[in-house]
C-alpha cells in the first residue's frame, strides 16, 4: 500500500511545474501544482538536507477563504522575514514569550524544536494518538499544549511508532525526534534523483528555467 | 430647602420576545408518523388526513432537493386548512430551507412589474449555502492588562492571557483589539471566542470556576465550561443567503442597504445572469451548495393570465424552487381574460400542478381545533362552552368560532371568572354577527343602508318627478 501512496506523491511532484535556483549554498525548487498550489523546497547544496518546505495557495476565483493567503505556511523550517504590524487585521498577536514551534529535519530523523519553553524536562508528556495520526504534547503545569502531525508520514500513510519517538530539553528548547522509517528514506532518495534531472540555474542568471 | 430627591430606579426590562398569536401560530408541523401517514391530531394539525399525507410526500421531495420546478395546488372551500397545510410544510422544513409565503395580490405593485415581483419571489426561495473554514481563538480570560502611556497621548498597549484546560498563552494587544475588548466589557473569567479573520469577539459566557466570585450577578449570565485543547481552532462556519439577496447586493453600489430598506426596484437581467454564472462556478469548485426551497402563493386566482404564462416558463428552469399555490375558487374567470377555468387557473398551468383537495371539517375535528386554539390563546373553557362553540363552528364557520374564543375570554375575565362559560359565549354570539346572520340582517333592513339598490331606484324616481 505504501508503494502506491508513495507513487501518488512522486507523481504529484513529477507533474508539477518546477523551477530551480542555486543561491547561497542552497538549492531552491519552486513547484506549481495543477490546482494552483505552490510549494518551495530548499535543500542544503552540500548535504542535500531539506531545510525549508513551504506552501501557498493563491485565491483562484476571488473568493477568499481561510486557506488562501498571500503569505507562506511553513511545513519545515521557519519564516525569518518579519511581517509588518499593519498587516495584522486582528489587532492581537502572541507575545514574544510564547513558545515557537518549528520543524527542522535531519538526515536520519524528523526533528521538531519548540523554543521558549523554560520548564524542566519532566513537565512534558508526549503521546501518540493513533486514530487521528497525531502526536500530542502536554505539560503537567498546563502551560503548553500542542497537537501536531508529520505530513511526510501522513503522505505515505505509515504507522506512528513509539519506538522511534524521543525528546530532550536544553536551552529553553524542547527537541522532539522521530526516526525516519526506511520508506521515507527511499522516498527522499527518489525525489533527489528526480531533482538531479532538473536544470538548476545559478544565482545571477537572468530567468528561472521552468521545466 | 431640601428638595425631595427622587431617586429613580431604572427598571431594566429584559427584552424577551413577545409573540403575538396569529391565525396559524399553533401549527408546528404536518403531524405525520414515520411512514408518512397523518395522525388524527398532531403538531397542531387536525383532520384532512389525505391532504396532509400528500403534503408529506411533497415534503420528502423538497428535502431531497434534487427535483426542481414541481408545483402543488391545494384547493378547497374557505376555512378547510389550506394555508394551515402550507404553514405545516414550512415548519417541518425548518429554518435551513428558504420558505417564501406571499399572497397573489402582492404581485401588483406600483414599484415593479408583475414579472419582476414574481422573479424576485422565485429567487427569494432559493438559498445558497456557503461553507467557510474560519480560525477561532477560543479560551477563558485569565487576566487583561491595559496600560495608558505615561505621556498621556499615544496609543494604549495591553496584554491579555487566555487559557484552556491544557494551555495558556499571553497575547499583545493592538489598538483595535483593546477598543473591541473594552466595548464588550470583557473581564477575567469570561470565556470568549475571537474570529481571526474579522476580529469579532463573541462572549460565550463565564467560566464555571469563577462562578463563586460574585454573590449577585445579572440575569443574563451564562456559565460555560472552560474550553479544551488548543487555543486556536478551525471551525466550519456556514452562511446561508438567498439568490435574491445576492442579486440585490450586486445590483447597485451600497446594494446591501437596499436589503434593509426593501426598496430594491427592478434588477437588470445582466446582473442576474452574472450571478447565475458565479454561483454555478462556486458549485463546481465545491465552495457553495444550492438549497432549493418553497414558494407559497396564496389566493393564486388573483394572478392574471400574464403571470400564469410567466409561471409556466419559470417552472421549467433547473433553478426553480417548489411552488405551492392555494385557492378557494371554483370554476371562475381567469383574470385578464373572459375565459372560465377551474380555480381561475389556465389549463396549461393546471396540467403542471399536482392537486390536493381539502374537505370541510367534521364536528369532532372542529372541537379538536378549537381545543388547540384555546391552548394557543391561553384561554380556559368549560366543556359546555366548548361544545357550544363547536356547534357554532359547524353551523356558521370555523373562523367565526375561533374568533369568539378570545372575545369570550375577555368577558369572563371581566366578571372575574377563571374559565369561559356558556353565558360568555352566548353574550359574544349576540354581540358579534357571523356572515349568515349579517346577510339576513341586510336583507331585512337594506332600505335603511346607504348605496343599496332599493333606495337608489327610489331616489331616481323622486328626482325625475321633481323635474
Amino acid at each position: 500500500m505504501t508503494e502506491t501512496t508513495k507513487s501518488v506523491w512522486i507523481e504529484k511532484l513529477k507533474s508539477a511545474k518546477k523551477a530551480g535556483l542555486l543561491q547561497n549554498d542552497r538549492k531552491k525548487i519552486h513547484y506549481t501544482f495543477d490546482d494552483q498550489t505552490e510549494m518551495v523546497e530548499e535543500y542544503d547544496a552540500k548535504t542535500n538536507l531539506l531545510l525549508i518546505r513551504k506552501w501557498r495557495q493563491k485565491p483562484s476565483s476571488g473568493l477568499k477563504t481561510a486557506a488562501t493567503s498571500d503569505s507562506w505556511t511553513f511545513e519545515i523550517g521557519q519564516n525569518y522575514e518579519t511581517r509588518p504590524i499593519a498587516d495584522n487585521t486582528l489587532g492581537m498577536i502572541e507575545s514574544t514569550t510564547t513558545p515557537i514551534f518549528s520543524r527542522n529535519d535531519k538526515n536520519d530523523c524528523f526533528e521538531i524544536r519548540i523554543r521558549n519553553l523554560p520548564y524542566s524536562i519532566d513537565t512534558y508528556q508526549l503521546t501518540i494518538d493513533k486514530d487521528k495520526r497525531e502526536f500530542v504534547l502536554r505539560t503537567t503545569n498546563k502551560k503548553y499544549f500542542k497537537r501536531f502531525s508529520i505530513t511526510d508520514l501522513d503522505r505515505l500513510n505509515l504507522p506512528l511508532e513509539e519506538n522511534n519517538l524521543s525528546y530532550s530539553h536544553a536551552n529553553n528548547t524542547l527537541i522532539i525526534t522521530y526516526k525516519k522509517p526506511k520508506a521515507i528514506l527511499d522516498l527522499e532518495k527518489q525525489v533527489h534523483d528526480e531533482l538531479k534531472n532538473l536544470n538548476m540555474k545559478k544565482e545571477g542568471d537572468s530567468d528561472c528555467a521552468v521545466n | 430647602m431640601d428638595a425631595p430627591s427622587t431617586t429613580q430606579v431604572q427598571q431594566v426590562r429584559e427584552i424577551t420576545r413577545i409573540e403575538r398569536t396569529g391565525a396559524h401560530s399553533h401549527i408546528r408541523g404536518l403531524g405525520l408518523n414515520d411512514s408518512l401517514e397523518a395522525r388524527a391530531v398532531s403538531q397542531g394539525m387536525v383532520g384532512q388526513l389525505k391532504a396532509r399525507r400528500a403534503a408529506g410526500l411533497i415534503l420528502e421531495m423538497i428535502k431531497e432537493g434534487k427535483i426542481a420546478g414541481r408545483a402543488l395546488l391545494i384547493a378547497g372551500q374557505p376555512g378547510t386548512g389550506k394555508t394551515a397545510i402550507a404553514m405545516g410544510i414550512a415548519q417541518a422544513l425548518g429554518s435551513d430551507t428558504p420558505f417564501t409565503a406571499m399572497s397573489g395580490s402582492e404581485i401588483f405593485s406600483l414599484e415593479m412589474s408583475k414579472t419582476e415581483a414574481l422573479t424576485q419571489a422565485f429567487r427569494r426561495s432559493i438559498g445558497v449555502r456557503i461553507k467557510e473554514e474560519a480560525e477561532f481563538i477560543e479560551g477563558e480570560v485569565v487576566e487583561i492588562q491595559i496600560d495608558r502611556p505615561a505621556t498621556g497621548t499615544g496609543a494604549k498597549i495591553g496584554k491579555m492571557t487566555l487559557k484552556t484546560t491544557e494551555m495558556e498563552t499571553i497575547y499583545d494587544l493592538g489598538q483595535k483589539m483593546i477598543e473591541a475588548l473594552t466595548k464588550e466589557k470583557v473581564q477575567a473569567g469570561d470565556v470568549i471566542a475571537i474570529d481571526k479573520a474579522s476580529g469579532k469577539i463573541s462572549r460565550l459566557g463565564r467560566s464555571f470556576t469563577r462562578a463563586k466570585d460574585y454573590d449577585a450577578m445579572g440575569p443574563q449570565t451564562k456559565f460555560v465550561q472552560c474550553p479544551e485543547g488548543e487555543l486556536q481552532k478551525r471551525k466550519e462556519v456556514v452562511h446561508t443567503v438567498t439568490l435574491h439577496e445576492i442579486d440585490v447586493i450586486n445590483s447597485r453600489s451600497q446594494g446591501f442597504l437596499a436589503l434593509f430598506s426593501g426598496d430594491t426596484g427592478e434588477i437588470k437581467s445582466e446582473v442576474r445572469e452574472q450571478i447565475n454564472d458565479k454561483v454555478a462556478e462556486w458549485r463546481e469548485e465545491g465552495k457553495a451548495e444550492i438549497v432549493p426551497g418553497v414558494l407559497f402563493i396564496d389566493e393564486v386566482h388573483m394572478l392574471d393570465i400574464e403571470c400564469f404564462s410567466f409561471l409556466n416558463r419559470a417552472l421549467e428552469s433547473d433553478m426553480a424552487p417548489i411552488l405551492i399555490v392555494a385557492t378557494n375558487r371554483g370554476i371562475t374567470k381567469i383574470r385578464g381574460t373572459n375565459q372560465q377555468s377551474p380555480h381561475g387557473i389556465p389549463i396549461d398551468l393546471l396540467d403542471r400542478l399536482l392537486i390536493i383537495t381539502t374537505k370541510p371539517y367534521e364536528l369532532d375535528e372542529i372541537k379538536q381545533i378549537l381545543k388547540i386554539r384555546c391552548e394557543e390563546e391561553d384561554v380556559e373553557t368549560s366543556d359546555d362552552a366548548l361544545n357550544v362553540l363547536t356547534k357554532i363552528g359547524k353551523e356558521t364557520s370555523l373562523r367565526y368560532s375561533i374568533q369568539l374564543i378570545t372575545l369570550s375570554s375577555i368577558i369572563s375575565r371581566n366578571r372575574k371568572a377563571r374559565e369561559v362559560s356558556i353565558e360568555d359565549v352566548k353574550r359574544v354570539y349576540e354581540v358579534f354577527l357571523d356572515e349568515a346572520r349579517s346577510s339576513d340582517n341586510l336583507r331585512e333592513y337594506e332600505q335603511y343602508f346607504m348605496f343599496n339598490d332599493l333606495s337608489n331606484t327610489k331616489q331616481e324616481t323622486e328626482s325625475k318627478m321633481e323635474t
